[in-house]
């Protein structure tokens, strides 16, 4: 409604600043958001919060429940593992993990679909409907199958599975892309640049990208939020991260065994998993809706 | 005309509506839509709701019709029809008078019908909820009102689904659909807005037509003076959700008392088709929220207003239970003033 | 409309040709010698190997190879498993039913529960009820399924010891396979306790396979009800006097339902990797466990069968939900 507070179309306020507003009046999002921020500054920062080292084995104390536990030991406040290692540390120096790699997956899936979709949605033709075509080849193959063939050719290894992943991930981005740029192309504005000389890729990173910015940022929060998760479960399953490396799915994969003995070693790490993937959600929901016009003034 | 008023003011109307308020919640703030509106309609009457989008006029049509949803809030009021108090029913009681004795046609006729039934099961859905009918009686009713409202090849029709239809005829099946079980009284908010001029004086005949076949009462939403002359019997002109003046149809166009009537009628083209006068507009625009406002809300775009105007709010004067003139101004117009110099 | 019909399935050939083509190439792409991939771990004698590169045509050109491997698949022949030695198609065959039984019964109870509850959350909008269910949506739709399954297991197997963990029926029952869905046999010999039996086992893996899709599917439901409660027709039916009830479950939901099916449809996919995941942990005996199981084995026919199958499978099902949204909405419906 006309008379509702709302910054938009005030002048001066640029459109980022905008999005921050809406986005800081949405508690969810920005509890997210601060969750996020928590556990990245916990990932950067790891060697000084824990107390131990992450591979470092206290053989004389297996197994050792969480403070919150009668029989739990000082300075291991979450327990201990099976090999006396503390799931403190391991926890947070998995977080360096599931971050960074969840960051580094979107970036290059970011970065090589938007190429793509960019390519498809100016070009258009022949073209478009060969990158479409083989969008929606990769879209048939479910998610996980698709990774753990990629890395069962590749080898296992983190490495691999975090290529999979960005590949599995990119289908999104470029019809996203493409979509976008398609219906941006047709703007009166476009031709404008067109007319001014504008072309190629000088006018998809001056002209297009800076409009079709915002459907890219919510699908690269939610994009984060599927890496990580699809990283734990190819962990989870072996064909990611090995151990000893204490990456959040390959240690619930390791803890399987001792769920009647020692269940804080399962429960953990996917809460730990659960927190992060859920604030990003949350955060990825929240720019979803302060960015979409959409729903604007609703 | 003024003969036939003052004759209605001795029969019981067939809708009297008193003091009804509805506000609209918005961050925890009430900001007001319509206040403490009376308004009385005769059976084969018809009157004219007129205003300025915002004034008012759809929140109070919705409200008789218990339609008011969130964020709006029906602060008070009774609306009763044959006596009858709508509004102290229970929404199960009053959903046996909705769509029988008091039905409702809208302004954007092809999204107000539901795109995923044909015009016959909608039709006949009316039918179906207020009455006992079996299908085939349903079906030949549904056929003969697409008839009544001058739809050609109504079979086709029937089978059809909304978005196949024109606005036109989309809004020829909500009147349809609105007759159905023959109430006493319709409602028809902003009817012909959305459509064509030409569409337009034709829906407004066959509602004049049907009216005074089926003797209803009628109240006709719009914000089109042109529009009430041709069709309404009284008329009531609402600004930023009050009633500023009450009169015949007649009175508003001879001798309109309320300046902002008054400035209403000076932005009709016909109204100076024999000036070569430019046409005037009402300067300004209508107060978004009337919370902290005191005086008169049509204050600041008045040609008229002294100081009195800002500093306490004129009342409704006249009798506000009857059909009979009032206006809601400390300085009322005695007769039609072509310029700005009246006597005060 | 039926040249709508026409297009879509046209177009479903060159992505099926795509996909042949890319099992095709997987094992091309693998580092390595292709034959020595597929004869597996324990290698080949030189006789062996020039058999088995006769077998798969190696020394043919690359596009002959794939133009034979194309019309073998035609055929319904995706090779033989290296470590079994039977059938791809037939061991697919034998283990789909497993997976079909589990991805039903979990789709059924996701639509079951999500779409009463999105309903309920979008009618019941900024209440304690609406805010309970899109939290559950959220966490739902974050879950790491594997860990679910975990905490599952912890709390009905290990603790209440009252849901088993593995497997589709305790060994003591023999049930013959006649549709190769357990609950259907399990009836179909008349063994009551043993259908119990099955519906025990069937829990816990359904419930973690329909967790993602209960929380897309409200989520989904929900924002669509909200969508269409603002529709002017909704104020039309009410104004008819129609009952509440009528007003949400017929005129609103019926217009709602559109996009939730599309959502619906796609939800193959998420169950296809959701089976992999929670068959492997639950030791159910169906094809994601099976497909997985190749890989760690590195019998690449089953997995290029496999996956070729349940990609065909996932686009089949987007094609018919395609059809089905257009026979759904009248408005595509008369074009």
């Amino acid at each position: 409604m006309k008379y509702m507070t709302s910054s938009a179309g005030v002048p001066g306020i640029t459109p980022w600043q905008d999005t921050w507003y809406k986005l800081s009046t949405n508690h969810i999002a920005v509890a997210g958001l601060l969750v996020l921020i928590i556990l990245i500054t916990g990932a950067v920062f790891a060697p000084l919060i824990v107390f131990h080292d992450p591979h470092e084995q206290y053989t004389d104390i297996l197994l050792a429940p969480p403070f919150w536990h009668e029989d739990s030991k000082p300075g291991f406040i979450l327990g201990t593992d099976d090999l006396g290692r503390d799931i403190f540390s391991r926890l947070v120096y998995g977080a360096r993990y599931s971050l960074f790699l969840g960051f580094v997956i979107v970036c290059l899936s970011l970065l090589v679909g938007v190429a793509v979709g960019a390519i498809a949605g100016m070009k258009r033709g022949v073209i478009e409907a060969v990158i479409l075509r083989m969008m929606d080849i990769m879209l048939a193959i479910p998610a996980i199958l698709f990774a753990i063939v990629i890395v069962a050719i590749l080898g296992a290894s983190l490495f691999n599975a975090a290529l999979a992943v960005s590949i599995v991930l990119l289908p999104h981005f470029v019809r996203i892309t493409r979509a976008a740029v398609i219906t941006e192309m047709s703007k009166d504005y476009v031709l404008a640049s067109k007319l001014d000389g504008s072309k190629g890729w000088l006018l998809f990173f001056r002209v297009l990208l800076p409009n079709i910015s915002a459907p890219l940022i919510v699908q690269s929060t939610l994009s984060f939020s599927n890496a990580i998760l699809d990283i734990a479960a190819l962990g989870f399953l072996g064909l990611g991260a090995q151990p000893p490396t204490p990456e959040w799915g390959a240690l619930l994969s390791a803890s399987r065994e001792f769920i009647e003995t020692a269940p804080w070693t399962v429960t953990l790490p996917g809460l730990a998993i659960l927190i992060t993937v859920l604030a990003s959600n949350l955060l990825g929901d929240g720019l979803r809706d302060a960015l979409d016009p959409r729903i604007d003034q609703s | 005309m003024s003969v036939q008023l003052s004759a209605n003011n001795y029969r019981t109307p067939l809708l009297n509506v008193e003091n009804l308020s509805v506000d609209f919640e918005q961050n925890g703030r009430n900001n007001s839509a319509a206040e403490s509106v009376y308004l009385n309609v005769h059976a084969g009457e018809t009157v004219a709701i007129v205003g300025e989008s915002g004034s008012g006029k759809s929140a109070t049509s919705l409200a008789i019709m218990g339609l008011i949803r969130k964020p709006g809030v029906l602060r008070s009021g009774k609306v009763k029809l044959n006596g009858v108090d709508l509004l102290a029913l229970s929404s199960r009681q009053r959903r046996r008078y909705l769509g029988k004795d008091i039905s409702m046609i809208f302004q954007e006729p092809t999204v107000s019908l539901n795109p995923s039934f044909t015009i016959a099961q909608q039709i006949s859905e009316a039918l179906k909820c207020h009455g006992k009918m079996t299908r085939a009686q349903r079906y030949s009713r549904a056929l003969e009102l697409i008839r009544e409202v001058g739809i050609t090849d109504p079979e086709k029709c029937l089978q059809s689904w909304p978005h196949q239809l024109s606005g036109g005829m989309n809004q020829r099946v909500m009147i349809a659909m609105a007759i159905s079980c023959n109430p006493s009284l319709l409602i028809a908010d902003e009817p012909t807005t959305a459509l064509d001029v030409t569409v337009q004086a034709q829906i407004l005949n066959l509602l004049h037509r049907l009216q005074q076949k089926n003797n209803m009462g009628m109240i006709f939403v719009t914000h089109d003076l042109s529009v009430v002359s041709s069709i309404a019997h009284n008329v009531v002109v609402m600004y930023a959700g009050q009633v500023v003046e009450r009169c015949s149809v007649d009175d508003l166009f001879q001798c309109p008392r309320h300046p902002y009537t008054e400035a209403l009628l000076k932005s009709l083209p016909a109204y100076h088709s024999n000036t070569n006068k430019r046409l005037s507009s009402i300067k300004g625009s209508p107060p978004g929220t009337v919370e902290s406002m005191s005086g008169c809300r049509f204050y600041s775009r008045c040609n008229y207003a002294k100081n009195d105007c800002r500093q306490s709010t004129p009342d409704l004067l006249g009798e506000p239970d009857s059909n009979s003139r009032a206006v809601r101004c400390f300085r009322p117009l005695k007769a039609l003033s072509t310029s700005n110099d009246r006597p005060v | 409309m039926p040249q709508l019909l026409l297009r879509r399935i046209l177009l479903v050939i060159p992505t099926f040709i795509g996909i042949v083509a890319l099992t095709f190439f997987l094992i091309r792409l693998a580092p390595g010698d292709p034959i020595l991939l597929i004869a597996g771990e324990h290698g080949v004698s030189a006789e062996r190997y020039a058999e088995l590169q006769k077998q798969f045509g190696f020394d043919q050109p690359l596009f002959i190879q794939f133009a034979d491997y194309l019309s073998q698949v035609l055929n319904g022949d995706l090779g033989l498993s290296v470590v079994t030695q039977t059938p791809v198609l037939d061991e697919f065959g034998k283990l789909f039913p497993a997976t079909l039984e589990l991805a039903l019964i979990a789709m059924i109870v996701a639509i079951a529960i999500a779409i009463p509850a999105g309903v309920l959350a979008a009618v019941k909008r900024n209440t304690l009820i609406d805010h309970s269910i899109t939290a559950i949506s959220l966490v739902g739709y974050s879950m790491p399924i594997f860990w679910w399954a975990l905490l599952l297991i912890l709390l009905f197997s290990v603790n209440l010891g009252i849901l088993p963990v593995a497997g589709r029926l305790s060994f003591i029952y023999d049930i013959e396979s006649v549709t190769g869905f357990m609950l259907i046999d399990t009836l179909l010999a008349n063994d009551k306790e043993a259908f119990i039996d099955a519906l025990h086992h069937l829990t816990l893996p359904a419930i973690v396979l329909a967790t993602i899709p209960l929380a897309v599917i409200m989520r989904m439901t929900r924002s669509s009800m909200l969508e269409v409660l603002k529709q002017d027709y909704i104020r039309t039916a009410r104004a008819k006097g129609l009952s509440e009830f009528s007003v949400i479950f017929k005129h609103a939901l019926r217009n709602a339902l559109i996009p939730v099916i599309t959502v619906i449809g796609l939800q193959t996919s998420i169950l296809m990797t959701g089976a992999i995941l929670t068959e492997t942990i639950f030791s159910w005996p169906g094809i994601g466990k099976w497909l997985l199981e190749a890989v760690y084995r590195r019998d690449y026919p089953v997995v290029q069968g496999g996956v070729l199958l349940i990609a065909s499978l996932v686009i089949l099902v987007n094609m018919v939900v395609d059809l089905l949204y257009v026979l759904i909405n009248p408005a595509l419906r008369q074009k």
